[in-house]
């Protein structure tokens, strides 16, 4: 009887480890107002229309250059234009540009880093130099070089920074996968005439799928930035599309005397930044193996 | 002055929980014994029972938070350990106990030369001892262990696991200590390794007339190495006594279910008897006897109170509502 | 180790032959003829082809990728840019040195002030030099470095007048570049180094040094820094290029003649020679600080040391 009760005891444990990692978020409380701010940025993001009456690029030359006020909650800008309904639709574009790009470049560098982790040899060789000479460019600079060559644009953008991150993001699956490869049960999996895709898709990606998703929040994150630092320099989403950073470069000319135009995409770039980073580090808390009982 | 003498070490009540998360480990529940100079204790349990956490505690090296001494005291020569301040403890920590650690291969640090990490523990407690000296000591040591001097210069990594956990060995008694902590120091290593490093102990400590206490889930090396066995389950000591009267008379249905699980020549059994169950959840433990849920003789009396540690022969205690010699498990 | 360095040295040329290789690749996918562009769209057709073939564009892709590879690395001659005679490593040597002080000074001040955050946050885990470091690091990796350049020119020049928003005058003008690229990597680096702290002071050895009766602040100093800052220093790396990065970007927001005013002024008149010219050599001195990284690490680190440097070398042993 005790011994069927022990093993109902770890059999409910397995069942629930999805819920553990879930309520072990829930108790860090950072994570979860990371949550919360990144879901109502999202939201606001899709119903921009009914958030605010303007639209992104109607322009009122009776009231340009206006401080925040009950009409314009962030003020106008130069063009008379609602900053708080650029920032709104803005979001779509920021968000867009960091989550495509990022879901684009973990999809090729996952499947370049599991296979060249995976097999090895001489493919995993000649991937690897290949690599080393892309990454011996530093970061902004390669996406940069990656963005002339697409030229600006939303779409262009989306396709530079996904073809830029995708080496970094190889280089980690393949480090992942080469750590996971040395356990035995990859082993076992071999005694057990297991075939190639069944071994990375059932022992391997799994073992690193909680890397991954802490992986890919952080470069969300990250991308969000070198997305707006694209449109700042000129490359990148271009005017009047209302891109955080377009709207930031905007703001150069005015912010010494109209300080609401730099402060409030500001704010929002931060807290988007802030609130992914929150839940990443939250994520990566509750998913860690060394926490688990 | 007998008293004290034969009271070399006593750990009276000790209790020690981990705090994590809001939830509660019960570690450590009440463990009381005594050690005489130069005798060894084994402390034998399961994995998670809490033996290196009393170990841990006498050093006082426990990571606090989130461990933290609930209770009791541990007396070192009539001191209360557990009362000393941080400085004194500085000096006791490598001088007077020593502790050797269950995995040779992360407890060496790998940016420093063994020679070295020997070399520091004789200088923190022989500060009149000049590098030279202390360098000759710790050389000494080696070879003691069997280390040729040459390699004093090398780092863990060019070690072997076996190699190690000499070093270790050597860094451990390089002080004399009166008490020394083996907390499963054969474990981690090959099977024909452990024999050497086990008998290699065994001979420093008859050498250096040590204290031990040997911490093991292996009743083989309680055989090997130890006057008294004190049996561990889920952070209570269930049975005490000298070796001869628990290999002889087994009590407590956990010590027969450990002895059934040993492999024996000269009887012939189909298969090796194992304890049903798993261990109680520390955040939670059972009622009453914490280990009712896996015993066939537990009746309703066990499953409520405070079980008490009764005499059942003398120098040997039992926790055990129904203690009864040569059960079968 | 004077064998490693040689040895690190000659195996750094094919990456930056790569470099070379794939920078001009890249460029030469540019849909548009260079020439049409430098001529505007008056020119006729034949001024087009003379020009192409004073560009030496009519030759096929190949030969002009030999042609530039090899003036570039036999006579460090990147050519000139599409609209003006000045060479391009001219420009590159007298504006080079901008942008290296700023990342230089970024990656000092990034050293100086996150590593010593981090441990601190570390030996005092859930303290308030640990809420410090955590906050800190929250907020520095939020916004990019051009947003905070904006921002310190907003309070510190606009608002306050104490430093001047724009040029390279006085060391005054490098205080608020230096800041904004240190920032975001110094948040980084207190965050990393506290974690590889955290990670060396719960390892065993550390116990063990604990247990010799090591004092803590020596256990600290002796045991757990060694071990934790070797992982933090290979982190310099991604900081350094950060730090170029970000200095490429914010060049432009304080008017600072560097390699990043270079590059985005050649980006908008679409001057391709230039951005080669110019990526080439960042990511040369980029591959020579990463080297130098590569080269404290072993030094720093017995494992890796024991196996380039002669002594101690010694089979593992039973």
């Amino acid at each position: 009887m005790s011994t069927a009760k022990a093993s109902l005891g770890q059999k409910r444990k397995k069942q629930s480890q999805f819920l553990a990692i879930l309520k072990r978020l829930g108790r860090n409380k950072l994570s979860v107002a990371g949550g919360v701010i990144l879901i109502l940025i999202i939201l606001a993001a899709i119903f921009a229309p009914v958030l605010t009456p303007y639209s992104y690029d109607t322009m009122d030359s009776a009231h340009i250059l206006e401080g925040p006020s009950r009409l314009h909650i962030c003020g106008t800008d130069n063009l008379g234009r609602d900053i708080f309904c650029r920032l709104l639709y803005g979001a779509r574009y920021s968000l867009a540009l960091g989550f495509v790009s990022v879901i684009v470049s973990q999809f090729f560098g996952v499947i370049i880093g599991s296979v060249v982790g995976y097999y090895g040899g001489v493919l995993e060789d000649v991937v690897m130099r290949i690599l080393d000479v892309i990454q011996s460019i530093p970061g902004t600079l390669l996406t940069i070089t990656v963005a002339t060559v697409f030229g600006s644009g939303f779409g262009n953008t989306i396709l530079a920074l996904a073809i830029s991150h995708i080496p970094g993001s190889a280089r980690n699956t393949r480090a992942l996968v080469l750590s996971v490869r040395k356990n035995e049960y990859l082993e076992a999996a071999d005694a057990c005439n297991c075939s190639d895709v069944r071994k990375i898709t059932t022992h391997i990606l799994p073992n690193i799928v909680s890397y991954m998703i802490v992986s890919f929040i952080t470069a969300t994150a990250y991308t969000i930035l070198q997305a707006a630092s694209l449109s700042y320099i000129g490359l990148g989403v271009q005017p009047p599309t209302p891109e955080w950073g377009a709207l930031l470069t905007n703001a150069r000319d005015y912010m010494r005397d109209y300080t609401y135009m730099l402060i409030f995409p500001c704010i929002f770039i931060a807290l988007t930044v802030l609130s992914l980073n929150l839940l990443g580090d939250g994520l990566r808390d509750a998913m860690d193996p060394k926490m688990k009982k | 002055m007998s008293e004290n003498k034969n009271r070399f070490l006593s750990v009276e009540d000790l209790v020690v929980e981990y705090t994590s998360d809001g939830e509660v480990v019960h570690a450590v529940n009440g463990v009381s014994f005594h050690l005489e100079k130069g005798k060894t204790l084994g402390l034998v349990g399961e994995t998670g029972a809490g033996k290196t956490t009393i170990a841990k505690a006498i050093m006082r090296i426990l990571q606090e938070p989130p461990a933290s001494i609930k209770g009791g005291k541990i007396l070192l020569d009539g001191v209360d350990l557990l009362k000393l301040d941080k400085k004194e403890m500085y000096g006791i920590r490598g001088g007077k106990i020593s502790m050797i650690f269950q995995d040779p291969m992360t407890s060496l640090n790998p940016v420093h030369k063994v020679g070295e990490q020997i070399a520091e523990v004789v200088r923190i407690h022989n500060p009149e001892m000049n590098k030279a000296q202390a360098r000759q000591r710790a050389v000494e040591m080696l070879e003691r262990v069997g280390i040729p001097a040459e390699r004093y210069s090398e780092y863990p990594h060019q070690f072997s696991g076996g190699m190690k956990q000499r070093v270790v060995i050597a860094m451990a008694l390089a002080c004399n200590p009166e008490l020394l902590l083996a907390d499963e120091p054969t474990s981690a290593l090959d099977v024909t390794i452990q024999a050497e490093v086990l008998a290699m102990i065994k001979k420093l400590r008859d050498e250096f007339d040590t204290a031990m206490i040997m911490i093991t889930h292996d009743l083989g090396i309680v055989a090997q190495v130890c006057d008294d066995v004190a049996i561990v389950y889920a952070g209570e000591i269930v049975e005490y006594g000298t070796k001869e009267e628990i290999y002889t008379h087994r009590f407590h249905p956990y010590t027969a279910g450990l002895f059934g699980a040993i492999p024996q020549l000269d009887v012939r059994v189909e298969r090796l008897s194992a304890i049903k169950g798993l261990p109680p959840d520390p955040t939670n433990l059972p009622e009453g006897c914490h280990f009712h849920p896996r015993c066939p003789y537990a009746t309703e009396e066990c499953k409520k109170g405070k079980i008490p540690f009764a005499q059942v022969r003398p120098g040997h205690f039992c926790r055990c509502v129904h203690p009864e010699e040569g059960r079968i498990m | 180790m004077v064998k490693y360095t040689v040895k690190r040295l000659l195996l750094m040329i094919p990456v930056v032959l790569g470099v070379t290789i794939l920078i001009f690749l890249l460029l030469s996918l540019v849909p548009g003829d260079p020439a049409k562009l430098v001529l505007g769209n008056e020119a006729t057709v034949e001024m087009v082809e003379m020009k192409r073939s004073e560009m030496g564009l009519d030759k096929p892709l190949i030969v002009r990728m030999l042609t530039y590879m090899k003036d570039v690395f036999l006579r460090l001659d990147f050519g000139t840019s599409y609209y003006n005679t000045t060479p391009i490593i001219n420009e590159i040597t007298a504006r080079l040195p901008r942008t290296m002080t700023i990342a230089g000074f970024g990656i000092l001040l990034t050293t100086i002030l996150g590593i010593p955050l981090g441990i601190l946050a570390a030996v005092n885990q859930n303290g308030i030099p640990d809420r410090i470091c955590m906050i800190l690091s929250m907020i520095g990796v939020a916004l990019p470095e051009f947003c905070v350049a904006m921002v310190l020119v907003t309070i510190f020049s606009s608002k306050l007048g104490w430093l001047p928003p724009y040029g390279v005058k006085t060391w005054t003008c490098y205080i608020m570049p230096v800041i904004a690229v240190g920032l975001n990597s110094m948040a980084g680096l207190a965050r990393n180094c506290r974690n590889c702290t955290l990670e060396a002071i719960r390892s065993d050895y550390v116990t063990t040094a604990r247990s010799k009766g090591v004092k803590e602040w020596k256990v600290i100093l002796h045991h757990v820094l060694p071990n934790s800052l070797i992982p933090v220093v290979t982190s310099l790396g991604t900081s350094f290029a950060n730090m170029m990065g970000g200095a490429i970007v914010i060049e432009n927001v304080f008017s600072i003649p560097g390699m990043g005013q270079y590059i985005v002024t050649a980006i908008n008149s679409r001057d391709y020679n230039v951005i080669q010219g110019s990526v080439i050599v960042l990511a040369i001195i980029f591959s020579l600080i990463i080297l130098l990284i590569d080269l404290i690490y072993a030094y720093i680190d017995p494992r890796i040391k024991a196996q380039y440097v002669g002594t101690g070398r010694r089979k593992k042993t039973q």
